[in-house]
């Protein structure tokens, strides 16, 4: 006969068992019931009150995600800001609400940009604490009016014009950030390149700028900062307010900026950052194009905008010049359209208007089928080749009479 | 008690001993031989470990132009160097701490003080501070303070004699009077 | 398939674990892969919990956690320096209980490290290195054993540490690589080879990450295996000497060589139970299946169950992406090595080289320094053993405390300005005289009572003290710029971007 195992010993055992099971549930719990379910399943109520004709299946479920490649990013946001990008929901409370400034997805669109590019927060997280990153250690809070009320309670700078201006930062001025762009101003007005170097020249006096945003909070010398906001933004504020009460001995002039002129400065200088990385795509006002000559700029804005224009657009010109019109051919491979009417009677013994309207030869073939033009357009095409005959005929005769009376 | 206890190790036989015939010495020299080539086989192993070739920011490179420099002092953050200007005269200095590797912050003086640190007079602008365990340097790099058990490094400085930037080399440390004069 | 037939393939593979027989409980030991770990029969003093406090067995179950949470960390962490940092910011938000497992890896992680430590000073405490008389066995090989595993469990912690890149994680591996570097001659060499170049970068990453989750665990295992197996030959744990004594009084005569199951099934020849004089009989013993089993199954159940209880509780840190132009301040390694830290701010040489490699050293040569074999099995070995371990508790908090306030109030650099050698201040500094004192220590009671085992307790006891003081200071008492803050003194508010 063996000894039996104590019945305590197996309580203990069931005990334990208990408390796996326990944990593991409660484990189980806090995973499957996230906030955003809750958001999202409002959505589709409110879109159901304020819509008739959505299908509730049609709306997004689960996470939802945009990566920007591009830009190394990743935006949870519209796991929960279910309404940003429609029309219709500017009534409703956020989550659901539609963008502030819907016309910004015009030339933003969100694929391409996602929303923590510009408004900051932590793209990665699904709850809405961890999201809008006011957590320790993420240094990319969100830019918005609660931030931007800890400096100004009553009138809260829009702190987004801060990542505006990474991007738009070489713009004279940019459309929707009056903030950036008045501090622009006092860069080309108050002389700061005298003594700093700012976007690549400046003076030596003082410290170069060119990526003052992205010193390190700490980089900063805070002990004479005496306020509640220990910031890198605050400190930009006061410094700007009065230099040599922040750096003492500092030269640098006290110009008496108004707080919200001086919120404008900091948030000016805090875009300043390192834009190595960003592709060209995203920067405005890069044009990737062959340099041209300033001539040739303007002889290619006549050929677009002048009366020739219908020969360009219907690519007429690609074969015949029209010297008449200044268009010129980059093959020649047909004749001059301005001696056209005299043209096609040599060779075809037709009018212009037969010509266009029942073609031969090579002609033929490229009306059918590669310029195809309605009969207005040919009606088009024959007065201005009408009146380009005109022209050279007339320029003739006055070079004919200049040289007769001249020399 | 003594006579209880039991020797638990293993018996070994009392003939050990070379075995003297050519059988045994054969049969040292393929142990000898397989030790060596246990040797030479593991050689590769680790040697391979050892990099040749390092994806690293190199040790000799431009800050750029001498008269870009304001007078003083001038740290630039991803080198951790710190440079100075007297008129004409440039060095630099490292800004990493001797003790765990911290990067140092420059304290500067309300106003430059000549200093005289073992043997050599300078004009101070400030000294060197650790955050990380309050380790203290004068101007010219003598660690004065905390646990720092050497002085800061200082750098060799040249001028490039292709652009005639300021080119320091991290590699090739050099004394503290050491003055590049431009 | 009939009923009968299930029952019958369940009954063949059940039976090893609800034996009805004594017979069957040892057949079921040598029939079964993974009960042949165990012995047939066991001690009922080994058995009890005070014994042993199942310390080995839980930092094992903790490890065997690590391992299963940390394969399948592996298919979603990448070890690249671009990657790593938002491979886990996903794992916290956006995989299904990513949370959960990095956190229950963590607190494992920690607990583990924890672990080895209280399970060396119980197997000190009761003198369980000490070889035995009756039986002479290798246990003292096997605290080296078990010296090692501390050392490599430092190891693996500290190759972890750094996987997740941020700037806790990266300038923790700073500190400990530089503390490394502190070795005369081979230092920056040692240095060099640990970060696979100049600086922390990739190479590094993907040195620690192949160390963390290949090398080290799979030498780990393997150790750990030599350690239970030294454990089975020298006839289970050091208090059944006790049960040795016991046979021995009731039969004085030299011991019988007896039979032994052992896995190729009944053998005669020189293993410990066959010289053993002990019989396991119903008195002093039970079968290992099921009693041991259900022990061990009820010791794994509360870890695990305590370790996901702790993981629904205690966040995982995870700070700003690694930058290696900027330095938090503090700037701190992990805790098991902050005691290290500490003593290294008094002299990197003395605190970071030598007072570490005395320890490792002095714990290894403790079986062999120590040759006296009474109480083994027994906490503090008897009531002196009790009052020198006392004794050394507060010699150890006194001297720790006073070279703690010695460095705050009057560093040496202040003490003696003008002298600028560096050796100097390697060799006088509070690191060196907590070392002499301590040794001093040693001595003293070594003379006074004439036993190298109580002198050992004194010591040991005084090591623990401090090394609980050092490692308090350097995680909760020191600030920013390496400052001392009491504990009711806020550190100075870190400044933000915005």
């Amino acid at each position: 006969m063996m000894k039996k195992i104590s019945q305590r010993e197996i309580l203990l055992v069931l005990f334990a068992a208990v408390a796996i099971l326990a944990v593991g549930i409660a484990a189980i719990v806090y995973d499957t019931a996230p906030e955003w379910k809750y958001y999202q399943s409002e959505f589709g109520a409110i879109v159901a009150e304020t819509f008739a004709d959505v299908d509730p299946a049609t709306l997004p479920s689960g996470v939802q995600q945009i990566w920007v490649e591009k830009l190394d990013r990743v935006d949870r946001c519209t796991t929960c800001h279910l309404g940003v990008t429609w029309r219709g929901l500017e009534d409703v409370e956020q989550p659901w609400t539609t963008h502030p400034i819907p016309e910004i997805f015009d030339n933003h669109p969100i694929e391409d940009f996602g929303c923590t590019v510009c408004h900051g927060g932590q793209g990665f997280a699904l709850a809405e604490y961890d999201a809008h990153g006011f957590v320790k250690h993420w240094e990319e809070p969100l830019l918005s009016d609660i931030a931007g009320s800890e400096y100004d309670p009553r009138n809260p700078p829009p702190l987004y014009e801060v990542q505006c201006n990474f991007c738009h930062r070489y713009e004279r001025s940019t459309d929707g950030t009056p903030y950036i762009n008045q501090a622009k101003e006092f860069v080309r007005t108050k002389g700061c390149k005298i003594c700093h170097v700012i976007n690549g020249d400046g003076g030596k006096l003082g410290p170069d700028l060119t990526r003052e945003g992205d010193k390190h909070a700490e980089g900063f010398d805070f002990s004479n900062l005496v306020s509640e906001q220990m910031t890198v933004f605050n400190w930009h504020i006061k410094h700007f307010q009065s230099p040599p009460t922040i750096v003492p001995g500092s030269i640098m002039p006290e110009m008496n900026f108004q707080s919200h002129e001086a919120q404008g400065l900091a948030m000016l200088v805090m875009s300043w950052r390192d834009d190595e990385d960003l592709p060209r795509a995203y920067l405005p006002g890069v044009e990737l194009k062959d340099e041209m000559t300033p001539e040739e700029v303007e002889r290619d804005r006549r050929m677009r905008e002048g009366d020739g224009a219908f020969f360009v657009e219907h690519n007429c010109f690609v074969c015949h010049s029209i010297k008449a019109y200044d268009i010129q051919s980059p093959t020649d491979k047909g004749p001059d359209l301005s001696l056209a009417p005299d043209d096609v009677r040599a060779r075809f013994n037709k009018t212009v208007e037969e010509f266009l309207f029942d073609p031969t030869g090579t002609m033929k073939i490229i009306l059918e089928s590669q310029i195809v033009l309605t009969d207005e357009e040919k009606w088009q095409a024959i007065e201005k080749i009408m009146k380009a005959y005109d022209i050279v005929k007339n320029r003739a005769a006055e070079a004919e009479a200049a040289a007769a009376s001249g020399s | 008690m003594a006579s209880n206890t039991v020797n638990n190790e293993v018996r070994v036989s009392s003939d050990a001993g070379a075995d003297p015939t050519r059988r045994g010495f054969l049969g040292r020299l393929t142990a000898a031989v397989a030790a060596v080539g246990a040797l030479v086989a593991g050689w590769p192993l680790l040697r391979s470990l050892v990099p040749n070739v390092l994806y690293e920011p190199p040790k000799k490179f431009r800050i750029g132009a001498p008269e870009n420099f304001q007078e003083g002092v001038t740290f630039l953050e991803e080198h951790r160097i710190f440079l100075f200007r007297d008129s004409s005269n440039y060095h630099a200095v490292s800004g990493i701490c001797t003790h765990l590797g911290c990067t140092v912050k420059f304290s500067p003086f309300t106003l430059p003080q000549e200093e005289t640190v073992r043997q050599f007079t300078y004009r101070a602008l400030g000294e060197f501070h650790c955050p990380c365990h309050g380790s203290k340097f004068r101007g010219e790099g003598t660690n004065y303070a905390g646990p720092a058990p050497r002085p800061l490094k200082c750098f060799h400085l040249e001028l490039s004699r292709a652009t005639g930037e300021l080119v320091v080399d991290v590699a090739t440390e050099v004394s503290r009077d050491f003055r590049l004069v431009v | 398939m009939s009923l009968s037939k299930i029952a019958g393939i369940w009954e063949k593979l059940i039976w090893p674990w609800r034996p009805e027989s004594n017979r069957e409980a040892g057949s079921g030991i040598v029939a079964n892969f993974l009960l042949h770990w165990f012995p047939n029969r066991i001690s009922l003093r080994s058995l009890a919990f005070p014994a042993s406090l199942y310390l080995g067995t839980i930092t094992f179950v903790v490890f065997l956690v690590l391992t299963v949470t940390g394969v399948i960390l592996m298919f979603l962490y990448v070890p690249s320096v671009e990657r790593a940092y938002w491979s886990l910011k996903d794992l916290d938000h956006a995989v299904s209980f990513g949370w959960l497992l990095r956190r229950l890896h963590r607190i494992s992680a920690h607990l583990m490290v924890a672990l080895v430590f209280l399970h060396m000073f119980r197997v000190f405490l009761t003198g369980s290195y000490k070889a035995g008389e009756i039986v002479k066995s290798a246990r003292p090989f096997n605290w080296v054993l078990g010296v090692s595993l501390l050392v490599l469990t430092l190891l693996l912690s500290f190759t972890g540490y750094l996987l997740p890149w941020d700037q806790l994680a990266f300038w923790a591996i700073t500190v400990g690589t530089n503390i490394a570097a502190a070795v005369p001659y081979v230092g920056e060499t040692i240095r060099q080879f640990l970060l696979g170049g100049t600086i922390i970068g990739q190479p590094t990453l993907i040195r620690f990450y192949v160390l963390h989750c290949a090398l080290l665990p799979l030498v780990l295992f393997a150790v750990a295996a030599w350690h239970m197996w030294r454990i089975r030959k020298d006839g289970g744990l050091a208090i059944v000497e006790e049960d040795r004594k016991e046979a021995l009084a009731r039969e004085p005569q030299a011991p019988k060589k007896s039979k032994t199951y052992s896995v190729l099934g009944i053998a005669s020849g020189t293993t410990v139970q066959v010289n053993d004089p002990t019989t396991l009989n119903e008195d002093n013993s039970v079968p290992s299946t099921p009693f041991l089993t259900v022990r061990i199954l009820l010791i794994t159940l509360l870890t695990v169950a305590v370790s996901i209880g702790l993981s629904l509780v205690i966040q995982a840190p995870l700070e700003a992406a690694a930058n290696p132009e900027v330095t938090p301040n503090p700037a701190k390694a992990p805790w098991y090595f902050l005691g290290l830290q500490e003593m290294v701010g008094y002299s990197a040489l003395m605190g970071g080289v030598i007072v570490p490699t005395i320890v490792i050293l002095g714990l290894m040569l403790i079986p062999f320094l120590d040759r006296e074999q009474k109480g083994i099995g027994y906490w503090f070995t008897d009531g002196p053993g009790r009052k020198w371990g006392v004794f050394g508790f507060l010699f150890g908090l006194v001297t720790t405390c006073g070279c703690l306030a010695l460095a705050l109030l009057a560093p040496m650099r202040s003490i003696f300005p003008t002298i600028e050698s560096q050796v100097f201040f390697d060799l006088v500094n509070p690191a060196t005289f907590l070392l002499l004192l301590f040794a001093g220590m040693y001595f003293v009671v070594l003379k006074k009572t004439d036993s190298t085992r109580y002198a050992a307790i004194a010591t040991f006891c005084a090591f623990i003290i401090a090394f609980v003081i050092l490692t308090y200071t350097g995680t909760a008492l020191r600030g920013p710029n390496w400052d001392f803050f009491w504990p009711w003194q806020a550190w100075p508010v870190h400044p933000t971007a915005l």
